[in-house]
């Protein structure tokens, strides 16, 4: 019986101004699917009695920033002001997290985050992330739309050597089969499609990790979208010095011998998603709010991304799903 | 030391506000009261995974809920929209806590879908019933001598109220341990079981808690069934 923790997101009921703690119940199908017992945390005071107890951590996703003074960056004040249920910070989902996620790997225990939870994994080892995009929604993908991610050949080499991208080590980094290496032993090389709703991407790699996977921003294509998720050349280890890593963004993050895992697409999400794709875009604002409005919405998803072109949710869910099972026996093979 | 007892929190159901993606919620401060009483309080969250969850846990609580009601309720297709999925899920994981005689505590709705799952019904509107409002008010209730209430505050207490539903008919094994003074049923227990339930809300009844404290302190009812918990897990093994 694995027991895998999941760390939960923060609500309000808007009635009453309780604040709530909540799973999306797509995390914890996708945790039974793969074979373990889904639980969910509820006091971050318990750090060392749930990592003692629960044989793994699954950090979710969700809306707010981490805290940018969490990696060494002053508050912005595009997040002053803002509740942290209107996209703000988080104070307490952020401790939340940070301190689960520090707790399971001093335990030793494997730690899974998915889009937020990967950057948390990448705060705590040291790393740190881009701004919001400033207006909300310039992002290196579109919210919701399947895209390409691309595994390495070789994780252990920067994502940027085209060279390392058939065979590895062209650049002298590696240093032999690594944990990473190990984990993503069959998907590296291969392509598919996933979709993710950030806004938000890593900026500079944490130490003692590495990035499995990458994708190439849909900045490539024109000057008008601002480039995310890669830092200037000079300070990112990802991009090792060579401007051709700009415009690619990092999408799995693993620990180099610790067995830590992050990505920065969503492989939870369900087929029923145009609704939260709707939903979602309402939210940002990139929609009017009316029924007319949402089939239009629902058409364009369809025109932009035709059915022939797009793997179904069952081929995303095949593939990615792995990692959910890959993550769960390696929780239950300690 | 002897461990912590793990104590599970059944979920409340709600819509992720911004994917509307269907979620399992808990209000924060059943966690907190739980964890200040000395137990490791967990969300159970998948159907498939009942018999494990009670393997593991020492305690269930049910917390109170909003706009829910199992088919014991009065007018149900009339008033209420019933949450199909956690229905599902409570009785069944109260089955497997009843089977293996685990403790259970239900607070509010909880207490009242104890008296549901136990065979009973409830009644849908206080108002109607009794001609008084049970909703934000304090009031006091009389205690039966030897029940789990007495045995922490003795024959009276005074407690916190936040209901328009209260048990009704009562099921079968369940008897009635404290009334609030218009006879509204305030406290039930399962004969021969360690399952309880109140209609207050204690884990309002102490802290930094948004709604003022207007009674005895909630702290010892949660601690008094951590106790329980405890108890038959020692026990056992």
């Amino acid at each position: 019986m694995v027991k895998i923790l999941i760390s939960p997101d923060e609500t309000v009921d808007l009635s009453t101004h309780r604040p709530y703690l909540m799973v999306k119940r797509s995390y914890s199908i996708a945790v039974a699917e793969a074979g373990a017992v889904p639980l969910m945390a509820a006091d971050a005071r318990l750090f060392r009695e749930y990592a003692k107890m629960a044989d793994g951590l699954l950090l979710t996703d969700g809306s707010e920033p981490v805290n940018p003074a969490r990696y060494g960056v002053p508050l912005s004040g595009r997040y002053a002001g803002k509740d942290w249920y209107g996209f703000g910070i988080s104070y307490t989902r952020d401790s939340m997290d940070l301190t689960l996620c520090r707790a399971f790997l001093k335990e030793g225990k494997p730690v899974f985050g998915i889009g937020r939870g990967m950057h948390i994994i990448n705060v705590a080892f040291g790393g740190t992330l881009t701004e919001e995009a400033a207006d909300g929604y310039q992002r290196a993908h579109e919210p919701g739309v399947p895209y390409e991610i691309h595994f390495k050949s070789n994780v252990d080499t920067a994502i940027d050597v085209d060279a390392s991208l058939s065979n590895g080590s062209s650049d002298g980094r590696s240093t032999g089969p690594s944990f990473a290496d190990q984990f993503f032993s069959d998907l590296k090389g291969k392509s598919f499609q996933v979709r993710t709703f950030n806004r938000q991407y890593i900026d500079r790699v944490g130490a003692e990790l590495v990035v499995a996977a990458y994708s190439d921003n849909k900045s490539a294509a024109g000057p008008d979208v601002p480039i995310c998720g890669n830092a200037p050349s000079d300070r990112s280890p990802v991009s090792d010095g060579k401007s051709k890593a700009r415009g690619r963004t990092v999408e799995a993050i693993c620990g180099k011998d610790m067995p830590v895992l992050g990505v920065q697409w969503n492989p939870e999400a369900g087929s029923d998603d145009i609704e939260h794709y709707y939903a979602h875009a309402l939210r940002q604002g990139e929609i009017p709010a009316s029924p007319k409005r949402k089939e239009e919405f629902r058409e364009a998803i369809t025109r932009m991304h035709p059915v022939a072109d797009v793997p179904t949710d069952a081929d995303c869910r095949r593939e990615t799903n792995v990692l959910f099972r890959r993550f769960v026996s390696w929780c239950g093979g300690r | 030391m002897a461990e912590k007892p793990i104590i599970l929190i059944a979920w409340g159901g709600g819509l992720d506000p911004e994917f509307s993606a269907q979620s399992m919620m808990l209000t924060k401060a059943y966690a907190a009261v739980v964890t200040n009483n000395g137990g490791i309080p967990l969300v159970p969250l998948d159907q498939n995974c009942i018999e494990a969850y009670c393997v593991m846990a020492d305690g269930l609580m049910f917390p109170g809920a909003m706009y829910y009601a199992p088919p014991g309720y009065k007018d149900f297709n009339d008033r209420i929209e019933a949450h199909a999925r956690k229905e599902t899920f409570e009785t069944a994981i109260y089955a497997a806590f009843r089977k293996a005689e685990k403790p259970v505590l239900g607070i509010c709705d909880g207490h009242q879908k104890i008296n549901c799952l136990e065979g009973g019904c409830n009644d849908l509107s206080v108002w109607k019933k009794y001609g008084t409002n049970h909703a934000l008010t304090a009031h006091e209730i009389s205690i039966e001598e030897g029940s789990f209430l007495y045995e922490i505050w003795g024959s009276s207490a005074v407690v916190n109220s936040f209901h328009n539903f209260s048990a009704d008919q009562i099921g079968g094994s369940v008897r009635i341990t404290a009334r609030s003074p218009e006879g509204i049923p305030e406290a039930l227990e399962v004969e021969g079981l360690p399952i309880y339930g109140v209609q207050f809300h204690p884990e309002r009844m102490c802290g930094d808690n948004p709604f003022p404290v207007e009674g005895n302190d909630g702290n010892q009812v949660i601690r008094k069934f951590i106790e329980i918990c405890e108890t038959v897990r020692d026990t056992r093994s």
